[in-house]
């Protein structure tokens, strides 16, 4: 069986852009702003980007101007990700690599709008752009990646709440093992909306995190691809396990599965809401995934192993008692 | 090349605007009946376009399944009930038990459907009162309301994916997941649906889309993308795929899905198979958001790959079923990417577009026509392209016009492709065990 490995990873966070800034996050640097989504409503802690401007995806991508809020975190994190990994419009093969995100509300924000502009007597949408309408579909920022990049690989969009990201990596294997790409933009998209914000006051226990938005996405790639090309692996992808019941029974599955013994496996960027990283990154529901596999490559940049360990697993809720665990390992120089 | 387990297709069941039984819409389909209307779910007058293809029924089935609440939500009720529909149809219950359901999956395309503007609508209507207008809804009132009743307003439900854990329900399913694919997403879950079957990862799944976008956002939405047609004056021929004079489609609704098996559960548990699902493959344009690669050439590798999938070569294919919109630019693409697929086998065998009795049910298009091809492996009626009156030049395959025609067919290639340029290419098979 292929090996697979992490080889460029970007991130776009209420901390800023890259895994620097994910890192100032993870320590506590970046706070969480105030918002109150109700008129003289009670504030709401929100891990907030709001409208992304990127100096190099305008200069870039005549398009920028067009791509919705949403899509926009994908894109800014697909540059990322690509220019981490060294791959540029020289590599060859390029246009055989594909995009696997997640969401979990997806374009709920450009429906939103479209929705408060109301229609018009004539049946327009008054003051809305044609162009911004694209942005009405979920997968709006696999396209825009996909269209901007040219990369005509698998091209999927996985909706399944705050297990989206790391689902996206569990199909994403499934095609780097049967070999249908070289290499996949993997990862996971959200854009918070005010109605968001009324979900956590409506049951704040269901929802304990601070709300957060934002994109992770690494490229994921196949071993002959990453040997042809002479790139540098960040880690090593063994695989993705979808696990049920309780998160220790979840967790000790996916470990038997994975083949791992338990104390040689840091569990740091598991998606329990609290005792770790959400408090810091925030809930980002279908982000998730992607930011936490992002989270746990800004580690290892930094310490050069998982608190002493060589592997991590990233975890995610899937609907019901599902849960998703991506493992990771240390790769030798 | 296929080499993992044969995948069958065991249960249908729709819920579209021609009714709410597969075999009887299939009837109307093969016959050619139209299903396009002006507009009735709003006044549409003035709007660019005032034609929808509508489903002008409440379907039976469940209000309720386990903790959701389906009755105050047409998408979450079109789901249940087709749903319903495609598990009787497979003679299947709802699996009990971890085993039995970590066996059974849902793959689904919601999309424009229960969450987004469509749950607008009724969550106002719990705050405001029946008769409030959702659309001129005070929203600020509505959301100012919305948290001191968080479940009897239905924040509870809201969410992008409340309709495969519905379904996840009704089959006793212990994975389920959402693709979005645009208007590729029908023939995507399906797609999907395949790959686990064939894997190993599951032996049952249900597949299928869910769609409901005659609002009145979301058609001048369309039609300011000039995607929709403005013959309003005519809506019952404003259907036309392939013809010279199509101006965009029809927005339709529904919901439909197929039961897929691996061929050894279906024989174990002696399931009717009503068809082989041989293979299917997917590609992306990366051309442009909105609009198709003008040559084709994305459409046709998905065909091609399609084919791979299936171990079969262009001469095995009987008819193609085929995305067929009505739009300018779809139609034309599309015709190229067959002939760059099958080659000169393009010029011998049918061409329809079942999108020109109902229109485009979006995320539901390619469930819907799924089941459609399955049918007509069953009952040999090719389904006609109606409206079809004058031959466009960039259009010039044998799209059966009008009138549907008997003929064995044993393969189909069901195409379907989408928005930011998602293609995905299904062959359906006659069964031979």
């Amino acid at each position: 069986m292929t090996r697979l490995f992490l080889t460029g990873a970007g991130a776009v966070t209420h901390a800023g852009l890259g895994l620097d800034a994910l890192a100032s996050a993870m320590g506590g640097e970046a706070s969480f702003a105030s918002e109150t989504p109700i008129p003289d409503g009670p504030a709401h802690a929100v891990g907030r980007i709001g409208r992304l401007d990127d100096p190099d995806c305008a200069s870039s991508y005549k398009r920028w101007g067009q791509l919705d809020t949403y899509s926009r975190y994908g894109f800014v994190a697909a540059r990322l990700a690509m220019e981490d990994a060294g791959i540029d419009a020289d590599t060859a093969g390029r246009d055989r690599i594909g995009v696997m995100l997640g969401t979990a509300f997806g374009c709920m924000e450009e429906n939103q709008r479209f929705d408060r502009y109301g229609v018009a007597a004539d049946g327009t949408l008054k003051g809305a752009s044609p162009l911004l309408f694209k942005g009405t579909v979920d997968n709006a920022p696999a396209g825009w990646i996909a269209v901007a990049w040219k990369l005509k690989g698998p091209n999927a969009t996985y909706v399944s709440g705050a297990g989206s990201g790391l689902e996206a990596l569990w199909g994403a294997e499934g095609v780097l093992r049967k070999n249908r790409a070289p290499a996949l933009l993997v990862g996971g998209v959200e854009r918070i909306v005010d109605l968001h914000l009324l979900l956590r006051e409506a049951d704040p226990a269901r929802h304990g995190a601070t709300m957060s938005e934002g994109a992770g996405l690494v490229l994921v790639e196949r071993e002959d691809s990453l040997t042809r090309r002479g790139g540098r692996a960040r880690a090593e992808l063994l695989g993705v396990a979808r696990t049920r019941g309780t998160y220790a029974d979840a967790r000790a599955a996916a470990l038997t599965q994975f083949g791992l013994e338990p104390e040689s496996v840091s569990d740091r960027f598991h998606g329990l809401p609290e005792g770790g990283l959400k408090s810091t990154l925030g809930e980002s529901h279908g982000a998730w995934g992607g930011i936490a596999l992002c989270a746990a490559l800004a580690y290892l940049n930094h310490d050069g192993s998982w608190e002493g360990r060589h592997h991590a697993l990233v975890h995610a809720f899937g609907e019901g008692d599902e849960h998703f665990f991506a493992a990771l390992k240390t790769v030798e120089e | 090349m296929n080499s993992g387990r044969r995948v069958v297709v065991t249960g249908m069941g729709v819920v579209v605007p021609h009714g709410d039984d597969i075999d009887d819409v299939y009837e109307q389909i093969a016959a050619g009946k139209n299903a396009c209307g002006r507009i009735t779910k709003f006044d549409p007058t003035g709007f660019l376009c005032q034609v929808g293809s509508e489903v002008k029924y409440t379907p039976e089935g469940p209000r309720e399944v386990g903790p959701y609440l389906v009755e105050d939500n047409e998408a979450l009720l079109f789901t249940a009930a087709a749903a319903q529909r495609a598990l009787r149809y497979a003679g299947l219950e709802a699996a009990v038990g971890a085993d039995a359901m970590d066996r059974r999956a849902v793959v689904l395309s919601t999309g424009v459907g229960p969450a987004n503007i469509d749950y607008l609508g009724p969550i106002a209507m719990r705050v405001h009162g029946r008769d409030a207008d959702p659309w001129k809804a005070d929203l600020a009132s509505f959301y100012a309301a919305a948290p001191s009743e968080p479940e009897a307003v239905g924040l509870d439900h809201f969410h992008l994916d409340t309709a495969a854990p519905i379904c996840a329900v009704q089959l006793g399913a212990a994975h389920v997941y959402n693709t979005a694919s645009a208007c590729a997403s029908g023939s995507h879950t399906v797609a999907d649906a395949g790959n686990l079957i064939r894997r190993g990862e599951a032996d049952v799944v249900l597949a299928g889309g869910i769609c409901t976008p005659v609002t009145r956002v979301l058609v001048p939405g369309f039609a300011m993308l000039k995607a929709l047609t403005g013959r309003n004056d005519d809506p019952a021929h404003a259907s036309r795929p392939f013809d010279a004079g199509r101006d965009g489609f029809v927005m339709g609704e529904g919901a439909a899905m197929l039961v897929l098996e691996s061929e050894e559960h279906a024989k174990a548990r002696g399931a009717t198979i009503y068809a082989e699902l041989a293979g299917w493959g997917y590609s992306c344009d990366s051309y442009r958001l909105t609009d198709p690669q003008p040559e084709g050439i994305g459409m046709a590798l998905c065909m091609t790959r399609a084919l791979e999938s299936a171990g079969m070569a262009p001469t095995d294919i009987d008819h193609v079923n085929a995305h067929g919109t009505s739009t300018p630019l779809n139609d034309a693409a599309e015709t190229l990417a067959i002939k760059k697929a099958l080659g000169d086998h393009a010029f011998r065998i049918p061409v329809s577009s079942n999108k020109s009795m109902f229109g485009h049910l979006i995320h539901a298009a390619g469930a819907l026509e799924g089941c459609l091809s399955v049918k007509t492996i069953l009952e040999g009626v090719v389904p006609p392209t109606i409206n079809y009156e004058t031959p466009d030049p960039r259009c010039d395959l044998d799209y059966v016009p009008n009138e549907g025609r008997t003929a064995k067919v044993d393969t189909i290639l069901k195409n379907s492709f989408g928005f930011g340029g998602m293609n995905v290419s299904v062959v359906y098979k006659r069964y031979e065990g």
